[in-house]
């Protein structure tokens, strides 16, 4: 029952979903797909709540074992933090709160707002900048000439690299970027995702027959 | 509404939705037709790939250095098709790691993939006879955001020094942060992603690297279950006649009378087989 | 010294300083816009006056730094013509975002909430999302990001769905994002749509552009920079050149060392044998 059941769902609603592609939005068959289409919708937005409370749940869990405790503490605090101050005080620059009495709050400064563009975006573009030392050190390392493929690309990637500068259209060499991205890459690419395609529908096909059952956990 | 009617064929409807629908049901018969030959018993042949067939090699090494191996699942949600792929493909890792007596490290970044990979972890183990090696705490989730998730592996990664890195599944920015790290670590490193965009990371920094459909071939090469070789057979039939097809586009698109001349005999052009709009 | 083993540490601190050098100093390189930008301004400026422009912003704080600029400069543009525009996230962290570029960009220019524009905010669903707008915007989006009842807006009379918006922009960062729409709108609805993403997205995309799927992309910081001058707001995009074209000219010259370490050391090797 446990695994029958999911495998169930997974069939009629695979099988709904590639039908809605064929059939008009009038009939009785495009009108059951819009609305699995909007029921996805919603089970996406639970999914976002479901989450969150497992990280809840994992936290807890772990603190109380004495695992990463202060770092769970912190992350905990945080998030209930976060959450308050967008709930009551609202995500705009300003605050426009009404209050549970019926009354209103207005005011300049918004804590929330403070938070996301004085610690998330800092954050976030902190961890993202990381990748240009990433970049730098495989750069110098996979980029060696030990043979003529390895030549080619090494070639390919200084010439894409100088392309990129303005000053490159100075030499040329964005011209030859841009040929670059638009013949061989684009070859390679189109190749590559038309495997993959096949291979997503592949897969797609075996989880909706249930012939491949390991997302349910445990074997197939 | 037209409820018994489910399809009506007329001037408004796109022929190139029919010609989808007949590729597509000939797609699905070969992918059904292979695996029924496959569990008929029928011998099917993969080419070898070189990242899977490292699997042994790669975690024998984290064996003899007395090491663990760290298997990182990507980071997408269980929606993501790469998500289960991967999942299959730690089930036979984590058979291997078991049969080695090798503990397999297995971080998660969303909540709901964390208990699937517990289970699939917990499985293997029992399914190698070795239930007792399973350790919990083994399979961690970490975070749900990329890049917390990311300082948490390559933490993993510089305290637990696996001698062995595998990622597979759906990776994004943080792809070259992990490949990098787990460079300077020393492990050997094993990746698969369809995601374009990161290869040329995964393909700089790792010793192995699965591209695009070779991810979705794991599951099957290393299971070497009939159906799931039967299905990866059909799928590289579909791919032959798909090369077909696009072959015959060519020439359509290279020679422009040919078009003229198929418009004049049967009324339609070529490329209105495959355009919807 | 072994050029072909230099520590990490000094590449790393070479880096670091020819890139905030020429912050600093705001060295600016004139630019020459890429066609696929042009195309994309043209595009944009040829628009009639009254069409319906749907702009999805799908990024997040990590992407800001390349697809910001390059919203900033899109709203430049957008509020300087008489057209309507429907806003959408698919990200969550995006809308303050897009909210920052309203304000410092678009509503400047006189605009107004609910006649020149709607801000449909963030709805989680990814390509179920833009799926469903293929059918009813009203559907997808039953509130506007200030709980405003879409149907009450009068910037959306008479748009009911993805084939009443007469042009797409989409900013995208990753998934969901302009796979997703070129996937479930572009290729239904054969709208024109254009989309600004990060450099190491781009060269996926190119073969979409090549196919006439998309108009043009403007890939990262560089794409950014070319739609600033083509605007004629030049900001972050443009500024960033500098350290970005160093920055790549540094790379360029640690692979040519490391080359040259490596021959070295490779015949040394071979004379050793």
């Amino acid at each position: 029952m446990r695994r029958t059941v999911p495998l169930v769902i997974t069939f009629i609603a695979g099988v709904a979903m590639i039908t809605s592609f064929f059939v008009y939005e009038d009939t009785l068959l495009g009108q059951a797909a819009s609305r699995v289409k909007e029921w996805g919708i919603i089970i996406a937005a639970f999914a976002v709540v479901l989450g969150t409370g497992n990280i809840i749940r994992i936290s807890l869990h772990k603190a109380k074992r004495r695992e990463d405790r202060p770092y769970k503490i912190v992350l905990l605090v945080c998030l209930f933090l976060t959450m308050a101050l967008g709930m009551f005080l609202g995500i705009d620059k300003g605050i426009r709160a009404t209050m549970f009495n019926g009354g209103h709050f207005e005011g300049e400064y918004n804590p929330f707002y403070w938070i996301y563009f004085n610690v998330q975006l800092p954050l976030g573009a902190t961890m993202f900048s990381l990748l240009v030392f990433y970049i730098t050190s495989a750069a110098y390392r996979a980029f060696r000439m030990r043979s003529i493929e390895a030549g080619i690309l090494l070639v390919t990637a200084v010439v894409v690299m100088l392309g990129q500068v303005p000053i490159s259209s100075a030499i040329g060499a964005d011209k030859v970027m841009t040929w670059i991205m638009i013949v061989p890459n684009v070859a390679a690419k189109r190749a590559i995702v038309m495997g993959a395609a096949m291979g997503i529908a592949s897969m797609s096909l075996k989880i909706i027959l249930g012939i491949e059952r390991s997302y349910l956990g445990g074997d197939s | 509404m037209r409820l018994l009617s489910i399809i009506t064929i007329g001037e408004s409807y796109p022929v190139a939705k029919l010609v989808m629908l007949a590729l597509m049901l000939i797609f699905f018969g070969l992918v059904l037709y292979f695996t029924y030959q496959a569990k008929k018993g029928r011998e099917i042949y993969i080419r070898p790939i070189a990242g899977l067939s490292a699997m042994n090699e790669a975690v024998g090494r984290a064996t003899e250095m007395g090491r663990p191996v760290l298997y990182v699942p990507g980071i997408a949600d269980m929606d993501d098709i790469q998500t289960i792929a991967s999942i299959v493909i730690l089930s036979e890792v984590a058979k291997l790691a078991a049969s080695y007596d090798t503990r397999i490290i297995v971080p998660t970044k969303t909540p709901i993939v964390f208990p699937v990979a517990e289970e699939t972890v917990r499985n293997a183990h029992a399914d190698a006879g070795r239930p007792d090696a399973f350790k919990k705490d083994d399979v961690r989730f970490l975070s749900d955001d990329q890049f917390a998730f990311t300082a948490g592996v390559t933490g993993i990664m510089l305290r637990e020094k696996p001698a062995t890195n595998i990622y597979m599944g759906a990776f994004w920015a943080e792809s070259l942060i992990l490949a990098e790290t787990g460079f300077l670590a020393g492990a050997i490193q094993i990746a698969g992603t369809a995601n374009v965009s990161q290869l040329p990371f995964f393909v700089a920094a790792c010793d192995y690297t699965l591209i695009g459909e070779e991810l979705y071939a794991a599951s099957a090469y290393l299971s070497k279950q009939p159906q799931l070789l039967g299905s990866l057979k059909g799928s590289d039939a579909a791919k032959l006649l798909w090369g077909g097809i696009i072959l015959l586009g060519v020439l359509f698109a290279t020679w422009p009378d040919m078009e003229a001349k198929l418009e004049s005999a049967f009324g339609f052009r070529f490329a209105d087989l495959f355009i919807f709009n | 010294m072994n050029l072909a083993k230099l520590d990490r540490r000094w590449l790393y601190v070479v880096m670091a300083v020819v890139l905030v050098v020429p912050f600093m100093a705001r060295i600016v390189f004139p630019i020459v816009p890429s066609d696929s930008a042009r195309k994309i301004y043209d595009a944009i400026e040829a628009l009639p006056d009254g069409s319906v422009i749907l702009v999805s912003a799908d990024y997040d704080p990590g992407s800001e730094a390349e697809l910001y600029p390059m919203n900033l400069a899109l709203f430049h543009q957008l509020g300087q013509k008489n057209v309507k525009m429907i806003i959408t996230q698919l990200w969550p962290q995006a809308g303050p975002l897009v909210k920052d570029c309203l304000d410092k960009a678009y509503l400047p220019h006189g605009k107004k909430e609910g006649v020149d524009f709607v801000n449909l905010g963030y709805k989680p669903g990814g390509l179920i999302l833009i799926s469903k707008c293929n059918e009813s915007i009203l559907k997808a989006f039953p509130e506007d990001v200030n709980g405003t009842p879409v149907k009450d807006i009068p910037v959306l009379k008479g748009i009911e769905s993805s084939n009443d918006i007469d042009f797409f922009m989409i900013l995208s960062a990753g998934t969901p994002g302009i796979r997703e729409w070129l996937e479930q709108c572009q290729s239904q609805i054969g709208k024109p749509m254009a989309s600004g993403m990060t450099a190491v997205s781009a060269p996926d995309f190119f073969q979409y552009e090549n196919s006439g799927q998309l108009i043009g992309l403007l890939g990262g910081l560089r794409g950014a920079a070319d739609y600033e001058a083509l605007v004629g707001k030049p900001g972050r995009g443009v500024l960033g050149m500098g350290p970005q074209s160093f920055g790549h000219l540094l790379i360029i010259l640690f692979i040519v060392i490391g080359n040259i370490g490596y021959l070295i050391s490779r015949q040394k090797a071979r004379r050793a044998a």
